[in-house]
C-alpha cells in the first residue's frame, strides 16, 4: 500500500473524521436491537435505553435513508422458518371447477412463471411472514394478467396455501373441514369486472 | 491519543493503484445491465416494466420524490434511464456521473417498487457512490481510452479510501445479516435447518420441494458454516491488515496463528461458496452476483496485479505489426 509523506493536508484530517462519523452512525444504526415487541426480559431494560439513544442520534440523518433508500441494518434470508405460503393462481370457465395455473415451486403448474418468478416480481408475494402492502396491487394485476392471456377463461382466483417444511419435504395442511389443503387471502376476478374496469374511463 | 489519530488520518490518506475500483465496476456493471435488461421481459408495454413500475398500469407505489418532475407516473421512464446509466457504468462513459445518477434514479425505483428492492440493491447503491468517489472510471473505460487519446491520461494511482469503506460495508453486511439471524433454525437450538428450509421454500427454491431430503446433514452443515461466516465477517478486517502489513511487529502470535490457517482465504472461500450456492439453488435475481461483483475489494492490490499479470501470461502475445 503506498503511503503519502507524514506531512498530511488539512482536508486529510477532516477526511479521516468525516470518515469516523460515518462509521459511528453507521453502527449505531446497525445496532442488532429487536424490534418492538421481540425484546426478552433479561435484555429489556438495556433496549429502553439504547432504542431512544439509537433514535436520537440516527433521527438528523434520517434523509439519507429516505433519498438513497438504505440503512445499515442488513437482513440476509432471515426468514427460514417451516412454516411458508406458497403461492397459487387458478382459473375457471363458466362454473366450471377451478383450474391450477400456477402454482409457486410446482413444475407441473408453471403457467404465467416467467412474469409470477420474475426476480422483480417474486419480493411482493414472497410474504415474510405475511403479504406486504402491495399485495393486493399485485394481485389484481396478476389476475388480470391471467385473464387478459388466457380469453377463454371467464374468472381467475389467487390464495396462499399454507405449508409446512419437514426435513426437506414440503407438506400440506388439512382445512378445519378435513380436506387436504389449507387457504389463505383469497382474492376472485370475473371477467365482468375486468370488463368494467376497461369500459370506465381514466 | 495522538499517535492513534495520526496512525488513523494516514490510514485514510493512503494511495494504492484503481485496478480493484476499476473491476468493480466492471463487474457491477454487468449485473446491473443484466437485471435491468430482465425488467424489459415481456416488452416494453404489457410486461415487467408496466406491472412492476408503472402505477397506472402496475400496481407501483405513488411516490413524492424529485422523480415527479418526470410525469405523474416516472417509473417507467426510471427505468430506461437506468439501463442508460448501467450500461455507461459498465463501458465507463461519463463514469462518475453514471455511478451517482444510478444510485439517485434506483433509489427512486427503489420507492416506487419497494419489494424490488433486495437487499442487494441498496448495497449497489451505496457501491456506485463510493465507486464515483474511487474514480473507478479511470482504467479499463471508455473514460480513460479518451483521455488518453487527448493526451491527458487519467491517474491510475487514485486514493484508498473509498476501497477500504467499501471493503468495511461489504463486511458489516455479513456481519449485520447475522447479528439478524434470531430465528432459532439458524442455530443448535433449531437444528441447524434454515438452509433446508430456504432451498425447500416455494417462493425462492429453484427445484421442487424435497429435493434435499437425502442431503439434510449437508444443509445443516452449510447452515452452521454460514452463520460462523456471517457472525466472524469483522475478523475479515483484522486479517486483511495483517496481510497488509506483514513487517508489523505487534500482534505476533495473531498474525503467525492467522497466516498459519490462511483464515483470510478461508472466509472469502466461503462467501464465494455461499453465494455460488444461492444461485445454483434460488432464484434471488443478481443478489448472489451483485454480491460477488463487490469481492475485488476485499483484495490488496498486489494480489490484483499479480492476478492480472498471470492472466496476460495465459492470453495469447499481441503479434508486433511488421510492415507488409
Amino acid at each position: 500500500m503506498a503511503d503519502q509523506p507524514a506531512k498530511r493536508s488539512k482536508w486529510a484530517h477532516w477526511r479521516a473524521g468525516l470518515i469516523a462519523f460515518a462509521i459511528f452512525l453507521g453502527l449505531v444504526d446497525g445496532c442488532p436491537l429487536p424490534p418492538d415487541g421481540y425484546d426478552q426480559q433479561w435484555n429489556a431494560w438495556l433496549i429502553d435505553i439504547a432504542k431512544p439513544v439509537q433514535r436520537v442520534i440516527i433521527k438528523p440523518f434520517k434523509v439519507v435513508d429516505r433519498v438513497f433508500h438504505f440503512n445499515q441494518r442488513w437482513a440476509l434470508m432471515q426468514a427460514a422458518s417451516a412454516d411458508r405460503m406458497r403461492l397459487t393462481i387458478e382459473g375457471r370457465v363458466g362454473s366450471g371447477p377451478w383450474t391450477v395455473l400456477f402454482r409457486a415451486a410446482d413444475p407441473d403448474h408453471q403457467e404465467f412463471a416467467d412474469m409470477f418468478e420474475h426476480p422483480r416480481v417474486f419480493g411482493v408475494w414472497n410474504p415474510a411472514p405475511n403479504p406486504g402492502s402491495l399485495y393486493p396491487g399485485f394481485v389484481k394485476w396478476a389476475l388480470e394478467y391471467a385473464l387478459v392471456h388466457e380469453p377463454e377463461l371467464t374468472a381467475a382466483r389467487a390464495r396462499y396455501e399454507l405449508v409446512h417444511l419437514d426435513e426437506g419435504q414440503l407438506r400440506q395442511l388439512r382445512a378445519d373441514d378435513g380436506t387436504l389443503g389449507k387457504y389463505t387471502n383469497v382474492r376472485t376476478l370475473e371477467r365482468a369486472q375486468l370488463d368494467a374496469v376497461k369500459r370506465s374511463p381514466p | 491519543m495522538k499517535r492513534w489519530w495520526t496512525a488513523w488520518v494516514a490510514l485514510w490518506d493512503r494511495r494504492e493503484p484503481v485496478t480493484a475500483m476499476a473491476l468493480v465496476r466492471i463487474f457491477v456493471g454487468v449485473c446491473l445491465v443484466w437485471d435491468v435488461a430482465n425488467s424489459y421481459h415481456g416488452g416494453i408495454h404489457g410486461g415487467i416494466i408496466d406491472g412492476v413500475f408503472s402505477t397506472t398500469s402496475g400496481y407501483a407505489r405513488h411516490n413524492d420524490g424529485w422523480s415527479n418532475i418526470l410525469g405523474a407516473d416516472p417509473g417507467p421512464l426510471l427505468v430506461h434511464i437506468s439501463m442508460v446509466m448501467s450500461l455507461c457504468i459498465l463501458f465507463g462513459v461519463a463514469t462518475p456521473v453514471a455511478l451517482v445518477g444510478y444510485a439517485f434514479v434506483a433509489s427512486q425505483l427503489a420507492d416506487i417498487a419497494p419489494y424490488t428492492d433486495h437487499g442487494v440493491f441498496p448495497l449497489l447503491r451505496i457501491a456506485c457512490v463510493l465507486l464515483a468517489f474511487g474514480r473507478a472510471g479511470n482504467r479499463w473505460s471508455v473514460d480513460a481510452f479518451v483521455a488518453a487519446r487527448i493526451g491527458k491520461p487519467l491517474a491510475t494511482v487514485v486514493p484508498a479510501w473509498p476501497r477500504y469503506l467499501l471493503m468495511a460495508q461489504l463486511v458489516w453486511v455479513y456481519a449485520s445479516g447475522g447479528q439478524n439471524k434470531s430465528s432459532s433454525v439458524w442455530g443448535p437450538f433449531g437444528g441447524f435447518r434454515a438452509i433446508e428450509n430456504i432451498v425447500s421454500d416455494p417462493s425462492v427454491a429453484r427445484f421442487a420441494p424435497g429435493w434435499v431430503a437425502p442431503f439434510t446433514i449437508i444443509s445443516r452443515m452449510a447452515t452452521a458454516a454460514t452463520i460462523t461466516f456471517e457472525v466472524c465477517a469483522p475478523v475479515y478486517l483484522i486479517a486483511y491488515y495483517f496481510a497488509a502489513t506483514p513487517d508489523g511487529t505487534n500482534w505476533r502470535r495473531a498474525r503467525r496463528v492467522f497466516a498459519l490457517l490462511r483464515l483470510r482465504w478461508i472466509w472469502i472461500l466461503l462467501g464465494l461458496s455461499f453465494h455460488i450456492g444461492i444461485a445454483v439453488t434460488l432464484h434471488l435475481g443478481i443478489f448472489p452476483w451483485g454480491m460477488l461483483a463487490l469481492y475485488p475489494v476485499l483484495l490488496r492490490p498486489e494480489e490484483i496485479a499479480a492476478g492480472v499479470q498471470r492472466l496476460k501470461g495465459v492470453m495469447p502475445a499481441k503479434r508486433a505489426s511488421s510492415p507488409s
